[in-house]
This record gives structure tokens, C-alpha cells and sequence, in this order.
């Protein structure tokens, strides 16, 4: 319990990143996730569970007034629990499936939410005025800030009572060979998603030429030499790397 | 004689670090409006030792005001700037004119672009170490968070001290800048690196389904093409999940799988 309770404050404070304070990108599935699976001692699944989820939802954008569902909250939840069914005898890339699968409705949730306080915001803000003219500019610092006591409780309660509830759940739960083998499955083609999203994100201003050649260097690169993937990818990250700062490239 | 400058260097990083708390109380009606006039409190504080001037400063910034948060930092240095200048009108009407501008700009570069782009770098790097390096692997998000955040940084703290210096004339500036040009390059960027993250995904699995490299990327690329019509049909990647666990949790129930 007293892990939950830290673990839940801990990815209250990183969901605060998302949009109420700094954007420094803490929040993002990719730090949340291998943070979490580093503090609980599976450092693997952790990064094995951002790199999936980061890409998962990169087309995504928080445009204008539009509060998509909270996918830090989701990949904090769908890591931890991933671990902790690791540790109730599942297999990694089945336990994250199956902690995604039950970890979505929490960002769900925690985006409905993000918008009725939202419209609570809109209250204080019809208030600022006054609050200002009282107290100075002390009483518009107190109307900014009341954010963040607001969004960290909504983020604790969320992440409180999916692990609170769900571990203890989870624990006793015997999984039936049918579910297991379909969370199987879908563990192997677990990457087309990400890799189709990414695709789309990236979509209007990529270059599939350069897509399909680097392709295919890499497919004949790993045939050849199976072991070279991280030669490979410090090569495609190179060149990657150069034709973005290449001047005059348009 | 010209006056003498009231704002000065700390006044404009107590603006910057106060523009970290700009969405704090995003709204639906105001939106950034609150957040917006608490980064210039040390602005109004700098100006006028006068409370009611203070606040008379801070009241006219307590209007709708909507951009992107790291962009915002641009017209809170223009903003300093006029303010500084006594000329409040003008001050109005460059947030007025430069929010919608900005927000494209910020949305097109940070969110529609570099955020991707370096997430396939640390996606890459991390399937290409595999899961048997998990602490070569951890460079992935330590590289995405320090790039990522040296432009984001650079233009956080270079957009308040930029725009405080040229005035009115950054609006000549951002004329020149091509935020498509950009858009463009981090497009080949991010092809070079979806193609190559692509073959690292697949080829991990090829051990395990006892199958060829060629054989098992081809079978990844074409799961891959699927998806990616599926999401073309307007499927969101939380409703592809879905279909897909369901399926073959149902595939598996019946016994086909």
C-alpha cells in the first residue's frame, strides 16, 4: 500500500507536465513509463512499455480548446501493473497487454475530468478580476496556482484507485488459457500499432521514398549481420539527424 | 533623452520562469488569459510602484488570450516591451494579431513534428538495443527529453528576451521564418527513422516465431500497412487496440487460434 500511495503521488506530480505546469515533456509515456519500471526494479519493461505507448498515441495533438483522454496517467498505470503482474507469473509483452487493455479507461477517465475542471477554471477566471483588485497581485497568483492543487488531486485519484483496487484484483485473478493465448497474439502484433500511428503522425510532411530506402537498407543490414541493429540504428540516426539541419533543404 | 529602462534582466527571467505556469488555469472561456497576466506581475511590479497602476496593467491582460504555451513566450517580450513604452493599446493589439499566427506555427513544429520525431529516435534507439540492454537502451528517453527540451528551452527563454529587445519588429522577423521549411526537414528526419525503427520492431521477433529476417519483416510491415488503412478509415489507435485484443481474445475462445 505504501508503494501504491508513493507511486500515485509520484505520477500525480509527472502528469502535472502534461499541460498545467513547465511541458518539459515529463509526462510523456516514453519518461513516465521507464521512470516507473525503473523505480520498481524492471527497468526492461518499463522502457519496453514507454517506447509502445509513446508512439501509440503520437498522432494525437492538444490543439485549441481539444483535452484528449490523458495518456501519462494511462502508461503510468499500464507500466506498474505490467510489473506487478510480472511478479503474479505472466510473461512481459502479455502482462503489458493485458495492463494496457484495463489501464486506457483511467486516461479516459482522468481527461472527463480534466474538462469539468476546466470549467471550474472558467469560474475562477470570471473571478480573477476581483481577486485581484482585493488582494493584489498575490490574489491573481492564488487564482492561477489553485491549478495545480486541483489537477495533482484529479491525477492522485485516478492513479489511487486503479492501483488500489486493480492490484489487489489482479492478485487473486487466474487468467483462463483462452485469454492468455489471445493476449499472446496480440502481444506479437503489438508493434503494427505504434508503427501505423507513427506512420500517420509523421504522415503529411514525411517522405516515403526515404522511408521505404531506409527500409530496406535496414532489412538487408540485420539480414546480413542480425546483431547490428544498434550499429544500424546509430546510422539511420545520423543521417536522420543531418537531413534535419541540412540548410537550404526544402 | 530617453527615458530610462524600468525592465530589466531579472524582470524578464521572472517573466520567463512565470510563463512555465501559463496554462495553470487554462479555461474554456479566458483559455490562457489568467496564466498570461501572472508571468507579467513582475513586469507590472517593475513598471509602477503604484498598486492601482499595477493592477490597472494586470486587469488589461486578464482578456481572452489563447497560443501555444512554448510561443507565448514571443508576445509576453513584445508585450514587456510596450508595456514599457507606455502604449497599452498597442500591446493589445499585437497579442490580438500574433496568438493565431503563433499557435499554427507552435502546433506545426513542436507538436505536429519535432514531439514525433524524437520520439521515433528514442523508439529506434531503445528496440535497437534490445530488451537484453536495458541501460544502453535508457540513452533513448535521456536523449529525447535533452533535445526536446533545448528547443523547447531556447525558445521559452529566447522568445521573452528576443521579443523584449526587438518590439514591434519581430513581426517582420517571424515573416521570414518558414515553419513549413522546418516542418519539412524533420519530415525527412522522421522517415529516415520510421523506416529504420520499422525493421528493428520486426526483426526482434523473428527468433521467437522461428522465422527469416526477410520473412518476418515483411509479415511486421504488412501488419503494419493495415493498421495504418485501418487508422486512414478513421479508427483512433485506442479503438484499434481494442478491435485487435477482442479479436483475438474471441479467436482464442472459439478455439481458431
Amino acid at each position: 500500500m505504501d508503494q501504491t500511495l508513493g507511486l500515485s503521488i509520484l505520477g500525480a506530480l509527472l502528469a502535472l507536465d502534461q499541460a498545467v505546469v513547465g511541458q518539459f515533456m515529463l509526462s510523456q509515456p516514453l519518461i513516465v513509463s521507464s521512470l516507473f519500471g525503473w523505480l520498481l526494479g524492471d527497468l526492461a519493461m518499463g522502457l519496453a512499455a514507454g517506447a509502445v505507448l509513446q508512439l501509440l498515441w503520437s498522432n494525437v495533438l492538444p490543439v485549441g480548446a481539444y483535452i484528449p483522454s490523458d495518456h501519462s496517467v494511462s502508461a503510468g498505470i499500464a507500466t506498474i501493473l505490467a510489473v506487478r503482474l510480472t511478479h503474479y507469473g505472466w510473461t512481459g509483452p502479455t502482462a503489458l497487454v493485458w495492463a494496457l487493455a484495463i489501464s486506457i479507461p483511467a486516461g479516459w477517465l482522468s481527461g472527463r475530468l480534466d474538462i469539468l475542471v476546466r470549467h471550474g477554471n472558467s469560474r475562477l477566471s470570471r473571478q480573477a478580476e476581483d481577486w485581484l483588485q482585493r488582494y493584489g497581485s498575490l490574489g491573481l497568483a492564488a487564482v492561477n496556482l489553485s491549478g495545480l492543487p486541483t489537477m495533482f488531486t484529479r491525477n492522485f485519484a485516478v492513479y489511487w484507485l486503479w492501483l488500489g483496487v486493480l492490484t489487489g484484483w489482479l492478485g487473486g485473478f487466474q487468467p483462463p488459457a483462452s485469454l492468455l493465448r489471445g493476449l499472446d497474439v496480440v502481444a506479437l502484433f503489438l508493434p503494427a500499432l505504434p508503427l501505423a500511428v507513427a506512420w500517420d503522425a509523421v504522415g503529411k510532411n514525411g517522405q516515403p521514398a526515404m522511408l521505404g530506402l531506409t527500409a530496406v537498407v535496414i532489412g538487408l543490414g540485420l539480414w546480413i549481420w542480425p546483431h547490428g541493429g544498434l550499429l544500424l540504428a546509430a546510422l539511420a540516426m545520423a543521417v536522420s539527424l543531418f537531413l534535419a539541419s541540412r540548410k537550404g533543404y526544402a | 533623452m530617453s527615458a530610462p529602462r524600468r525592465v530589466t534582466w531579472r524582470t524578464l527571467w521572472a517573466v520567463i520562469w512565470r510563463s512555465l505556469f501559463l496554462q495553470t488555469c487554462w479555461n474554456f472561456q479566458g483559455m490562457q488569459n489568467v496564466g498570461f497576466s501572472f508571468a507579467l506581475v513582475p513586469l507590472a511590479r517593475a513598471l509602477y510602484p503604484e498598486p492601482e497602476r499595477r493592477q490597472a496593467l494586470l486587469a488589461r491582460h486578464l482578456e481572452f488570450f489563447n497560443t501555444h504555451p512554448y510561443c507565448a513566450s514571443i508576445i509576453l517580450g513584445v508585450v514587456c516591451r510596450l508595456e514599457e513604452e507606455n502604449d497599452p493599446e498597442a500591446a493589445r493589439r499585437i497579442k490580438g494579431s500574433m496568438m493565431g499566427p503563433l499557435a499554427a506555427l507552435g502546433d506545426t513544429v513542436f507538436w505536429a513534428m519535432l514531439k514525433p520525431s524524437l520520439a521515433l529516435l528514442a523508439v529506434c534507439w531503445i528496440w535497437a538495443a534490445g530488451s537484453g540492454h536495458p541501460g544502453l537502451a535508457l540513452l533513448g528517453p535521456v536523449l529525447y527529453l535533452l533535445l526536446f527540451n533545448l528547443a523547447h528551452l531556447s525558445l521559452r527563454a529566447g522568445g521573452v528576451l528576443v521579443g523584449y529587445a526587438r518590439g514591434l519588429e519581430i513581426v517582420k522577423d517571424l515573416r521570414r521564418f518558414n515553419p513549413q521549411l522546418i516542418a519539412r526537414r524533420l519530415g525527412w528526419m522522421a522517415s529516415v527513422l520510421l523506416g529504420a525503427t520499422a525493421l528493428l520492431a520486426w526483426s526482434q521477433g523473428a527468433p521467437a516465431w522461428e522465422l527469416s529476417y526477410p520473412a518476418m519483416a515483411g509479415l511486421g510491415l504488412g501488419a503494419t500497412a493495415l493498421a495504418y488503412m485501418l487508422l486512414a478509415i478513421g479508427l483512433s489507435a485506442t479503438q484499434l487496440f481494442y478491435l485487435l485484443t477482442g479479436s483475438a481474445v474471441l479467436l482464442a475462445v472459439l478455439g481458431w487460434i
